[in-house]
């Protein structure tokens, strides 16, 4: 099991979903993903990973401009 | 005549739930599948649909854009030029954006200040410009068509759009948004 962190901090949208995107396609069943991002968008957006991608959110925390969360591969 | 053997109603309901199954798969090809047609070649529209079909295609969903009228000039190869034809022609071309670069904010254009404002603040802010967006496109395979018809009616010819654009008609777009689950027009 990996654990990856991706920083998407000065990125705005769409540049933040996608490089997270593109990340997850690189991950194995039970690997996770740390990612931090300070685009405002990012904090619903980041459900998509659920919708679109087979993944689960394991964590998401919000402070100030910074979202954090963790994706895990399922 | 005879009563239905278990063997046949077993054989049918077989054949049943294999169509069942067909048609369920062809339904989730069809969910994972956007389609947008662009009729503006306003700035703002333009960042609108490249974005949504930029995220769609990095979320794995397969993408197809389709640029129609004004829409047309998005698709523009600012190196090639083919001679006018008409003095129509040739006032079309001057009058429209020669390329991606070149369309205008629909609203607070302000002789070209508000557009350049809007794209400044967008660098600040981290975002792609229009032309990052489509080379983001045709790094993800997005499709890109556009309207034949309209390509001679603003003026200019199929050779003047980028390489890899496809024409097509009416026929086209519906058949493209009829296998999409989303279609948006824009």
């Amino acid at each position: 099991m990996t654990r990856l962190k991706l920083d998407c901090k000065g990125l705005g949208c769409p540049f933040p979903i996608i490089k997270i995107a593109e990340q997850i396609q690189k991950l194995k069943t039970g690997d996770l993903l740390d990612i931090e991002a300070d685009d405002s968008a990012c904090q619903l957006d980041i459900r998509a990973v659920e919708i679109f991608m087979n993944c689960k959110l394991v964590n998401v925390s919000v402070e100030g401009k910074i979202t954090k969360a963790t994706i895990e591969k399922k | 005549m005879p009563a239905e053997s278990i063997e046949d109603k077993i054989a049918k309901l077989e054949n049943t739930v294999a169509s069942l199954t067909q048609y369920v798969e062809a339904q989730k090809e069809k969910d994972n599948h956007l389609t947008i047609i662009l009729i503006s070649n306003d700035y703002d529209k333009l960042l609108l649909a490249f974005s949504m079909a930029v995220t769609a295609a990095s979320l794995g969903m397969k993408v197809a854009l389709i640029f129609t009228f004004w829409g047309i000039c998005a698709l523009k190869d600012k190196n090639k030029k083919d001679p006018r034809k008409s003095i129509i022609g040739k006032l079309m071309s001057f009058m429209l954006p020669s390329n991606i670069e070149q369309t205008k904010l629909s609203k607070m254009n302000m002789f070209g200040i508000g557009t350049w404002m809007m794209k400044k603040l967008m660098k600040q802010n981290g975002m792609p410009s229009i032309t990052e967006l489509l080379q983001m496109a045709n790094a993800l395979d997005i499709k890109l068509l556009a309207c034949a018809p309209t390509i001679d009616v603003i003026g200019i010819t199929k050779n003047e759009l980028l390489s890899g654009v496809e024409a097509g008609g009416s026929a086209t777009f519906l058949s493209e948004s009829y296998l999409a689950g989303i279609s948006w027009v824009i």
